[in-house]
């Protein structure tokens, strides 16, 4: 069956296809690049753990201190199991640092009523434009705990005020809801104790739903019980085990992760601090890094490091309503940084972040939901216009299937080489099932999600974005009941 | 198309073989791990002879070099030198042997573990050669499993090669190699200012030297560093105070308070911080003079050192209470608040 259309319109679309199948084909030829960067960088990380370092490391008195930022708002189901998490981890010298981000429920009293907080004085140097800070708490009972109790300003602001508050060299930012391995800090400091150049580290987030959590400490390690998360898992191992282990091979890294980074505090400031007016402020702050870095190299090789280890657990929507929101304020985050940016796009001066970073970021994440879309418009057209059978789409579906799943395949195979392997063969088998079944209906709602995301930034001009409501697992409060959206 | 499908499917598989060997090798090596540790405890206590365990570790020799070395890193020296012994006792010294052979391996991982792993195996006699000869290694990672080796031996004549070998300007973050340097015992003291004294001394080297001195709290060192509280390099300049601070001798005090009047702030923010560690009215008055400092660490550090010097430092704190500066009067509120609430505690 076939519709007779201007013999312009099929030359465009026989254009268009084309141009299609080629973006495709160079965009998973680069994903094979990655993989295999990634398993030679995951490698070289485990070669690189000599005997007994993390002990001396654990017992030296130069071991750098940290300062670990937590900004909260709205967080009563999870602050607590986050704020002993952080306390328990395994790491000579740190502070906690909760930044109270105007939360309108009982977040600061149940800092307040648990860890036995005072109110005290706190001067440090301003550097920063942040929102009214209201007062801060010292805890009588954990000497290093602090919070700082702010107006809302959003994440940026409260990242940008409890930098100001930290009193140690290096930053480690976190979200309300991660909960960090008893080890995490001691593996992301090693980058910065073995290159003085090192001026920031992010490291592996996996999801944290399934895991089992008692008083700040992880019990199990277990994978998500509903499908939703369990996507989200496979898309997490992509994004984590090979993608920016790759990336970072290349030195074009994009994206330190906001929810696991670790950064010298001279250099947070000194590029400004989180970017208030950001759509989601990690990605922004590492392109400023690169942009600082590139603007310094009188300062020597400085350079943003990877620690291809899953130290980290975020929790990840279980709704699709939330899931749609905060893929949403993702893809708007990558596009508007992109278009900031955009001056390092092909420009040598930025080297490898400017002839590949910054292009592969925007012809391959931040415009990939728009070419998907078309190719699912352009499909129909193409059967009625006789320019391809159904055999040729259906083929052409499996193929893009069969890829998917390679790349899917190749991140459990990655995670298998890591220090936390899938003890359970039957969790490998749901993993694997999970990546085949993630082409059908997920796939296609998560390009719905950034396409809406595009819409919204470019033509609604959206930028704002609210905090996430929790689904607060962790908790013995609430353990099943999902609340929803940003 | 079913070359793809091949491919995944074939991946798939590869993946599910992969896990299911690996979890099952990973539990067969703990178990034999965890077997041969109790074997060896078990003749540490007399309960198992010599021939017997022998036996066993001919049996499990692949995994006895790395068990040694964990059982002996998480004992006191007693205990280490008893576990070197299990090895001739055990007529086990081809595993020595072995060691020794991999050193000369044209694999860089090899010698790392090779070097790593000798100081827990063989007596000091043997290996200190050969981990001396280590430190001219082409590997920067293989250099420092030899120094740290040699620390872990605590061999003082090994200090110079180590300082030699890994204190190269940019090549390596020095607190690393202070690190390395400070596992040697007192020993190490006269060597370390013989070397602040050699013409020959790298810039970095003597940055380890004096921080390592400091850290030991070395008074007899304070006349060799005399010589750098004016040395153009500015991060020997900061290390030296720093060093003088830590040190905390009567004799340092004029040295460090002609460094509260140093160009350079960050020299200035670590005099006021090792000004902490001398209570008397001098030290007080230099640091009342630098709460008003135009930089705001030297600020922030004299409010500090002030707090930590007892009565005398807490009555100056309080004077400022009433300082026409907002700053003094802030951050003296914040440190007496705190000072307070440390005595509570």
């Amino acid at each position: 069956m076939s519709i007779v259309f201007d013999p312009t319109v099929i030359a465009l679309a026989k254009f268009l296809i084309e141009a299609i199948l080629v973006y495709f084909l160079l965009m998973h030829g680069i994903y094979f690049l990655l993989i295999i960067l990634g398993a030679w960088e995951q490698k070289k990380y485990h070669q690189g753990i000599h005997f007994g370092e993390f002990k001396r490391i654990s017992e030296s008195s130069l071991t750098l201190p940290i300062s670990i930022v937590i900004s909260a708002y709205n967080e009563e189901k999870m602050i607590i199991d986050t704020v002993l998490n952080s306390l328990s981890l395994r790491y000579p010298q740190f502070e906690v640092i909760v930044v109270n981000d105007g939360s309108e429920d009982a977040t600061l009293q149940l800092l307040i009523d648990r860890f036995k907080m005072i109110p005290a004085e706190h001067v440090f140097s301003k550097k920063l434009q942040t929102k009214l800070v209201r007062g801060v708490y010292r805890s009588e009972e954990f000497p290093s705990l602090m919070v700082v109790d702010k107006e809302n300003g959003r994440r940026a602001d409260a990242n940008n005020a409890g930098v100001e508050h930290a009193r140690y060299p290096i930053i480690c930012q976190i979200d309300a809801d991660c909960v960090l391995e008893e080890d995490a800090l001691l593996r992301m400091i090693r980058p910065f104790l073995d290159n003085q150049y090192v001026v920031a580290a992010t490291g592996m987030i996996r999801p944290s739903n399934g895991l089992i959590v008692h008083n700040g400490k992880i019990i199990s390690r277990g994978l998500p019980k509903n499908w939703l998360p369990m996507f989200q898992y496979v898309e997490y191992l992509r994004a984590f085990q090979w993608a920016r282990a790759g990336l970072s091979k290349l030195n074009s890294m994009m994206c330190m992760s906001g929810a696991y980074t670790l950064v010298r505090k001279d250099i947070f400031l000194k590029v400004g601090g989180a970017n208030l007016n950001a759509v989601v402020d990690d990605f922004e702050l590492t392109v400023s890094i690169h942009r600082y870095i590139h603007n310094h190299k009188e300062l020597g090789p400085l350079r943003i490091a990877y620690v291809p280890d899953p130290g980290c657990y975020s929790e990840v929507p279980e709704t699709w309503k939330a899931l749609n929101s905060q893929r949403n304020f993702w893809q708007r985050a990558i596009l508007q940084s992109l278009i900031w940016n955009r001056d390092m796009m092909f420009n040598p001066r930025y080297r490898m972040v400017g002839m590949f970073g910054v292009p592969f970021f925007f012809i391959f994440e931040a415009v990939a939901a728009l070419v998907e879309g078309l190719t699912m418009l352009l499909a129909p057209f193409a059967y009625f216009a006789g320019l391809a059978s159904l055999t040729d789409l259906a083929l052409f579906f499996i193929f893009g299937v069969v890829l998917g799943v390679v790349v899917s395949v190749s991140a459990v195979l990655l995670q298998e080489f890591s220090r936390f392997r899938q003890d359970k063969t039957s969790s490998l088998i749901r993993l694997l099932v999970t990546g085949f079944f993630e082409q059908f209906g997920y796939h296609q709602f998560h390009t719905y999600s950034r396409i809406m995301g595009i819409y919204d930034l470019l033509i609604k001009g959206k930028i704002a974005y609210g905090y996430r409501v929790r689904t607060g697992y962790l908790s013995t409060v609430n353990n099943t009941k999902v609340k929803g959206s940003e | 198309m079913l070359f793809l499908l091949a491919v995944v499917s074939a991946l798939s598989v590869a993946v599910i073989f992969y896990n299911l060997y690996a979890n099952h090798r990973q539990k067969k090596i703990s178990l034999s791990r965890e077997w041969l540790k109790n074997c060896i405890e078990s003749h540490l206590r007399g309960n198992l002879s010599s021939a017997t365990l022998e036996k066993i570790i001919l049996s499990q020799k692949g995994a006895l070099v790395s068990i040694l070395a964990q059982m002996s890193a998480s004992g006191n020296p007693e205990y280490r030198a008893r576990l070197l012994a299990v090895i001739p006792e055990c007529h086990c010294e081809f595993v020595i042997s072995d060691e020794l052979e991999r050193l000369k391996s044209s694999h860089w991982l090899d010698r790392l573990n090779a070097m790593t792993y000798l100081p827990f195996i063989a007596p000091a006699s043997i290996v200190i050669k050969p981990l001396l000869h280590g430190l001219e290694d082409e590997y920067l990672d293989v250099r420092l499993a030899a120094a740290l080796s040699l620390s872990e031996l605590d061999e003082p004549a090994s200090i110079r090669p180590i300082l030699a070998s890994l204190a190269l300007q940019g090549s390596w973050p020095i607190e690393r190699l202070i690190e390395i340097i400070l596992r040697f015992d007192d020993r190490a003291i006269p060597i370390l200012i013989q070397y602040l004294n050699d013409p020959a001394a790298s810039e970095s080297g003597i940055q380890v030297a004096i921080a390592v001195l400091g850290h030991k709290k070395a008074s007899t060192s304070i006349a060799a560093m005399t010589q750098f509280t004016s040395h153009t390099n500015l991060e020997i300049r900061v290390e030296t105070y720093r060093a003088l601070g830590s040190i905390g001798d009567a004799s340092a005090l004029p040295m460090i308070l002609g460094g509260m009047l140093d160009d350079k702030w960050e020299v200035r923010a670590v005099c006021a911080k090792a000004l902490k560690h001398f209570p008397g009215t001098e030290g007080i008055d230099a640091l009342q003079l630098g709460l008003t400092d135009k930089v705001w660490w030297v600020r922030f550090n004299c409010a500090s050192s002030l707090g930590s010097l007892g009565n005398n430092g807490k009555e100056a704190l309080l004077q400022n209470l009433a300082n026409p500066d907002r700053f003094a009067r802030e951050i003296s509120q914040m440190i007496l608040d705190r000072s307070h609430a440390k005595e509570g505690a």
